[in-house]
């Protein structure tokens, strides 16, 4: 049963992260969901200085109000010609990531928050935190996992023609009056609060790789969206079944594994090995 | 009397280590590389980590030629699926760090689980820690930072030709492609040596934002390469400084936010003073 928990804990992340990457790729703002993951982190050592407690929801407003800050530092930076986007990703997540450090390594010396478990998580620890439901336990973050995963496929069932529009033709979207802000700021709070409360048992590191992930795996051989998406799902399920595999019969972590196989799946699929 | 040794030795490693950086990170926001310096230092720890697992010693030049194999690795291979299978540079970025970073990762752990000697070497290298220079050999940082920063200043002419007109420089000197590689090579080896000051993790900060602040108040390249030094040799002491005074306040931070919140001060106030400079 706690294997199984396992597999179904991290391949629900899998399919989540996918779908996410699926929307920013065609954006070609990939380094913003790393960017979001990062700037996290001085959100949650904020709050939880102010909170003094790993599950109060001063973490979540915090990180949120972090995320939200470090896009509204990006767009105003890179108005600005003579600095370059990516300058602007790079310095206003790394200035939020820095005080994150600065601020963990001074006041939470000896509390469970440390660099290592926000970056990679420990999911043998949040198995434990489970609840009764149908004379099973099951741990908590399986019922957030779904809940995330039914409010995602929503969202992209009901503006499924606005999405289509926004990510592949910008200037069209502009005269028909869809606006490019709401999709911008759903990304933001989803991503951060997908983040937030997955931190503890797979970590805000898997996030980049998963995230790039499907544009090896299906950008050149998929004709429409749809099947872009379904693909980039398969293949990215695949790999990540293989690292979990991998990472509980050779004793490794499991999200650096799960990350490691599928972005080298990936890119053995860009160079056509299967 | 070993306080003072101690002290000249930090204050001169990192003056140099200043220099040099501050010529990569001109070069590199000039280049629009400047989220190569996050994929270099990330696609370090590999190299660094299985150096150490497979011979099992602490010399930390051998390490450090590790990381500077892995990280040129990265690079090129980034670069070829960039051209070749034309890839976006976000999203061929964004594999090739998740790719090496989390190989690292299983490393480190493999190297936690077996309990070898002198791990705390590598947690020196991910959060960074610049006391670990005064313990090594000085004049060997030393020279190799005079080699650097001599290269650097040889090709003055030449990185300003490559970054602002390509086609131009390809006419214009004869082997444009050794002098581009030569320039990415001992970019990398400066990235490399600095990452025991700052840290795996906080490097990118160091190489993009010195020289985009350099950027907004100079108006030639040499003037930006001047700026950008002051501004990393400025951060570097700033943050011995401050670890030395506040003992729980660690060294990679303070140096990565440095340069962030003079870029921002420039950013504010550019409009007001330093229009005409």
């Amino acid at each position: 049963m706690m294997t199984f928990f396992i597999f179904l804990i991290t391949l629900l992340t899998v399919i989540l992260y996918t779908l996410i990457g699926c929307i920013t790729i065609p954006l070609n703002s990939a380094f913003i969901i790393d960017a979001i993951g990062h700037s996290i982190i001085a959100g949650i050592a904020i709050g939880f200085i102010i909170g003094k407690s790993l599950d109060s929801s001063l973490i979540f407003l915090g990180a949120i109000s972090a995320a939200l800050l470090m896009n509204l530092m990006v767009n105003f930076l890179k108005k600005d010609k003579n600095v370059e986007y990516d300058s602007s990703i790079g310095i206003s997540f790394s200035f939020f990531f820095a005080i994150g450090i600065l601020l963990i390594s001074i006041y939470a010396r000896n509390v469970h928050l440390d660099l290592d478990m926000i970056l990679l998580g420990n999911i043998e620890f949040a198995i434990y935190d489970s609840i009764k439901f149908f004379n099973i336990m099951i741990p908590k973050c399986i019922f957030m996992l779904i809940f995330g995963l039914i409010v995602l496929l929503s969202f992209l069932y009901i503006y499924w023609n606005k999405i289509n529009v926004i990510l592949f033709d910008k200037e069209y979207s502009k005269t028909r009056g869809i606006s490019f802000f709401g999709l911008n700021l759903f990304l933001i709070i989803y991503n951060s609060f997908i983040v937030v409360s997955s931190f503890n048992f797979i970590g805000a590191l898997i996030l980049t790789g998963i995230a790039a992930a499907p544009f090896g795996f299906a950008w050149k051989n998929s004709l429409s969206y749809k099947s872009f998406l379904i693909k980039s799902i398969i293949y990215t399920v695949l790999f990540g079944f293989l690292g979990c595999l991998a990472a509980l019969n050779l004793d490794l972590p499991i999200s650096a594994t799960v990350a490691f196989f599928i972005s080298g799946g990936s890119i053995l699929k860009l160079f056509e090995f299967f | 009397m070993l306080i003072y040794y101690f002290l000249f030795n930090l204050i001169a490693i990192s003056i140099f280590l200043g220099i040099i950086l501050g010529f990569v990170s001109s070069y590199a926001v000039v280049r629009k590389w400047s989220l190569l310096g996050d994929i270099i230092s990330h696609a370090a720890l590999p190299g660094i980590v299985y150096i150490f697992l497979l011979f099992k010693n602490q010399n930390i030049f051998v390490m450090l030629l590790g990381g500077a194999l892995s990280s040129l690795l990265s690079t090129i291979f980034s670069f070829y699926i960039q051209r070749y299978k034309s890839i976006p540079k976000d999203s061929a970025f964004a594999l090739i760090l998740s790719l090496f970073f989390s190989f690292g990762i299983i490393g480190m752990t493999i190297i936690q689980k077996k309990g070898i000697v002198g791990q705390s070497i590598i947690n020196n290298f991910i959060y960074g820690n610049i006391v670990s220079f005064a313990s090594g050999n000085v004049y060997f940082y030393i020279f190799f930072s005079l080699i650097i920063s001599l290269l650097f200043y040889i090709s003055f002419q030449i990185q300003k030709c490559i970054a602002f007109d390509k086609v131009f420089s390809t006419v214009r000197y004869k082997n444009i492609n050794f002098w581009e590689f030569l320039l990415l090579f001992v970019s990398i080896i400066s990235i490399i040596i600095g990452l025991q000051a700052v840290g795996i993790l906080l490097m990118g900060a160091l190489i993009i934002a010195p020289g985009s602040a350099a950027r907004l108040i100079s108006n030639s390249y040499f003037k930006m390469t001047l700026y950008s030094i002051l501004i990393t040799v400025f951060s570097f002491l700033i943050g011995i400084f401050i670890s030395l005074k506040y003992s729980n306040i660690p060294t990679g931070p303070v140096i990565a936010l440095t340069p962030i919140i003079i870029f921002l001060i420039i950013k504010f106030f550019r409009k007001i003073k330093f229009k005409n400079l």
